[in-house]
């Protein structure tokens, strides 16, 4: 164990917190954007009322379809929706992140970033599973 | 017609991917990227006109999941033990906790200290913002009103 962590560990003012009499588990009481503009972030969903919001811009909700590299940028930073690691399994994350369609060094060349939209039924599809 | 193919979903029927279902996330607010199945669950409303996405099996929009969290609890003392945590995987910036977020009026003034450190920051009314907090990076406070 290093002497910072055998520190933090020790730490008597923490211990105290952690054995305050009273008992009361800590929770989570405030959840806010992030104040710098270039960051990746988990995509979910969310009501556009929720608690938080009210510290959020509205461009955290607002998207635009690129028709001519066919990537989903968010409003907020122009960041491309992203399935993480180019991963093709179930259940893949999807986050924002910088754009990298076409760049010669991009994993599985930014396929992971490119999508149609089909009004018709709804679907947004990745082109990351070209293959049918 | 396209089976096979990725389509952005997210995790909230029971019954649709029951070999890779995250229990964390069935019924929470995920967006991941499944097979196509038909379902509601894959199907979104795009508003050319206002730029958002909205599910159609839930109505909820698709945005930013925030990444700047406060904790807190109350103590024996009165006063509250608060964790700010930058969530976000670059920079650093500072995070503030408003007294309402506590429980303490605006109008009250607390004492700030540096639980980690061991060092009184000050006291403070309506909120206390910290120095720039690094990305994966935590502060622990502890608030006692004077």
């Amino acid at each position: 164990m290093s002497s910072a962590t055998l520190k933090i560990l020790s730490n008597p003012e923490v211990i105290a917190v952690n054995q305050d009499k009273l008992g009361v588990q800590g929770e989570k009481v405030a959840l806010l954007p992030s104040k710098l503009i270039n960051v990746t972030a988990d995509v979910i969903v969310a009501n556009y009322s929720s608690s938080f919001v009210s510290d959020a811009e509205p461009t955290r909700f607002q998207w635009t379809y690129n028709a001519q590299d066919s990537s989903i940028r968010s409003k907020h930073n122009n960041y491309c929706l992203t399935i993480v690691d180019c991963n093709t399994a179930e259940a893949a994350n999807i986050i924002i992140a910088p754009c990298e369609i076409n760049h010669p060094q991009a994993k599985c060349q930014g396929k992971n970033q490119q999508w149609t939209y089909n009004t018709a039924d709804q679907r947004i599809v990745s082109k990351l599973d070209g293959k049918w | 017609m396209e089976n096979g193919k990725k389509k952005i979903s997210f995790l909230y029927d029971y019954d649709l991917f029951s070999c890779s279902l995250d229990v964390l996330n069935f019924n929470g607010p995920a967006v991941d990227a499944f097979t196509c199945n038909g379902g509601a669950n894959q199907a979104w409303l795009w508003d050319s006109t206002t730029g958002t996405l909205r599910s159609k099996q839930n109505g909820l929009y698709l945005t930013l999941k925030p990444q700047i969290e406060v904790w807190a609890g109350p103590l024996s003392d009165g006063s509250q033990a608060v964790l700010l945590f930058n969530r976000v995987d670059s920079g650093a910036e500072p995070i503030t906790v408003q007294w309402t977020d506590i429980g303490f009026s605006a109008a009250q003034q607390a004492l700030v200290r540096d639980l980690w450190a061991r060092k009184d920051l000050g006291t403070f009314k309506e909120s206390y913002t910290s120095p720039n907090i690094k990305f994966h990076s935590v502060m622990m406070l502890k608030i006692k009103p004077k």
